[in-house]
């Protein structure tokens, strides 16, 4: 069965179509890459997903139920996690103060929930910096302080949007090793990336997206062959 | 709680218990009784403030509201005010939701702005309403005396009770901030994108933490008629501003910071009353004014926010270390 699936969901803003009739099964245990140029709607997507906004038609089933028109949090307890473009850490808490707020959601016990962070610090290799704030850390923790998080709250599929920008290639290397990593541990991933040569290798499948449409869905050798995915996006064929 | 905090506020509990064996001076006695109401109120507005971020600007309207529903139930109806006392809880908190339910949905600002409207219209309201008392006030009755009319003839009583209702806004506070509440609050309190991302229901939380306000700051209104033994609007829906002044002084979101700002504070602007009667009321707002001014520009985070700045820039060493 497919563990995420959109039929047809579009999207509106006025007179803006941000995202248009787009259909898509996500299967359990995949890492998914969404691309397109900038504009495309995939922000957007992971938005109505997520339940920040909510589609104007079309359905979103997600392990069976239900969710477009449910409120993000009401999703984050139906096990679907998510990272944000713009890192969402709280800056005032420490790394582990962080990703333990994520762990509380399944566990309200403050110690309980103390010993999940660190599991998932470990695993995220940020034991060094349990204790720094959120404001002093570079952008690459910070990224992965955010991930962890995501992970704490023991989702079944997250969705990362953007995780590898801003970072320089030994992080950049360190981030494929983590996405492997939750890949792993059993979680779907379904990310939105725009450096090529990271997210053409990982993902088993890639969904093409432009000017809110889905233009092309297949594996990453067919994508990069693909002539209209080439013109809207990866270059001109030389 | 660390053994090392046990042991100091043990130490401190001990302290204050004592204290009263050698000062009797009166005015001292109320000093002090000041400063636990206000710690109470501090503590009060600091949850929901400080800690949830949810800016309330007419929190004097909690304290009134309780205060006025204990004075009226003995007053009119003859019902001890212990009693009251609940009744005042009870009706602080519907208060509360019935300004909560609709603002949390909605950004901070509307809540920021429902709480100067409500305090506003309740002293309207209360200030006309001749069976309240209206703008003279209720005097509370002197038959009765005792701790189960919680009606008393010297300080010492008072001084106890009032103790123990800061300690029990000390143990409500600290609760919070070590439960998984106090997390909730801080993530709504800094970005609420993000608290919706991590499955936290946040109007509820924000609901959570105004209902412990309420409930604080109710039974310090009952405290204050039954102290006072007179209660009016002025009295009881004016006193925002200091309540405010005691946290942002000690320290807005810190555990300490009422305590802190309240032993600052009030002794300030009760000798002032005291010393200066005639133009007390002048010095005391040029006082607020000032420190309001100092806080802001030099410390916004208060005292414990100079102390914990403190701490911090050894941590961020730490981590420059490690970078490295």
């Amino acid at each position: 069965m497919n563990l995420l699936e959109l039929k047809a969901v579009t999207k509106k803003f006025g007179g803006l179509t941000a995202v248009n009739s787009v259909d898509m099964s996500i299967e359990k245990g995949k890492i998914v890459g969404l691309i397109g140029p900038n504009g495309a709607g995939k922000t957007t997507l992971f938005n109505c997903i997520a339940g920040y906004y909510h589609p104007n038609s079309g359905e979103i089933w997600y392990d069976g139920v239900r969710i477009d028109g449910m409120k993000p949090h009401e999703i984050c307890k139906k096990k679907l996690a998510r990272t944000f473009q713009i890192v969402k850490i709280l800056n005032k808490l420490t790394v582990l103060d962080n990703i333990m707020i994520g762990a509380f959601l399944n566990e309200k016990n403050v110690n309980l929930a103390k010993k999940k962070a660190k599991k998932v610090l470990n695993f995220c290799n940020l034991d060094n910096i349990s204790d720094v704030k959120g404001s002093d850390l570079t952008i690459g923790d910070k990224k992965r302080v955010e991930v962890a998080r995501a992970i704490a709250t023991d989702p079944k599929l997250i969705l990362f949007d953007e995780v590898m920008a801003g970072l320089n290639p030994k992080e950049g290397k360190e981030a494929i090793e983590l996405i492997y990593k939750v890949r792993d541990l059993g979680i779907t991933i379904l990310m939105v990336e725009h450096v090529m040569e990271i997210i053409m290798p990982i993902s088993d499948q890639i969904i093409v997206l432009n000017l809110g449409k889905k233009i092309m869905e297949g594996t990453a050798e067919e994508v990069s062959k693909n002539d209209e995915v080439i013109n809207a996006y990866l270059g001109v064929k030389t | 709680m660390q053994k090392r905090s046990y042991i100091g506020w043990a130490f401190f509990i001990g302290l204050l218990l004592v204290f009263p064996i050698f000062v009797k001076a009166p005015y001292i006695l109320h000093i002090s009784i000041m400063i636990f109401i206000y710690t109470t109120l501090g503590v009060s507005w600091n949850i929901i403030s400080g800690f949830a971020g949810q800016l309330s600007l007419g929190h004097s309207v909690f304290l009134g509201v309780g205060g006025y529903t204990t004075a009226i139930l003995l007053v009119k109806f003859g019902i001890n005010p212990w009693i009251g006392m609940f009744a005042g809880i009870f009706t602080s908190v519907i208060l509360s939701w019935m300004i909560g339910v609709p603002c949390f949905r909605l950004q901070g600002r509307y809540f920021a702005i429902a709480t100067m409207a409500i305090v506003q219209i309740v002293y309207l309201v209360i200030t006309r309403w001749e069976y309240a008392g209206g703008a003279r006030g209720i005097y509370y009755p002197l038959r009765n005396w005792g701790l189960k009319a919680f009606t008393f003839r010297g300080k010492l009583p008072y001084y106890f009770i009032a103790m123990s209702m800061m300690l029990i806004a000390m143990v409500v506070i600290y609760y919070i901030e070590n439960s998984h509440i106090g997390y909730y609050l801080k993530t709504i309190r800094e970005n609420t994108d993000a608290a919706d991302a991590l499955g936290i229901n946040v109007p509820k939380y924000k609901m959570i933490a105004m209902m412990f306000s309420a409930f604080l700051a109710a039974i310090s209104g009952t405290l204050y008629g039954q102290y006072l033994l007179f209660i009016d609007p002025d009295t009881m829906f004016l006193l925002s501003v200091p309540i405010m002044l005691v946290t942002i002084i000690g320290g807005i979101g810190s555990t300490l910071g009422p305590l802190i700002g309240a032993g600052v504070l009030i002794p300030v602007q009760e000798i002032a009353r005291i010393y200066w009667s005639g133009s007390g009321r002048a010095i005391d707002q040029l006082i607020y004014g000032s420190l309001i001014v100092i806080v802001v520009i030099l410390q916004p985070k208060g005292i414990m926010g100079m102390i914990d700045s403190i701490t911090d820039k050894y941590k961020k060493r730490k981590y420059k270390l490690i970078e490295n």
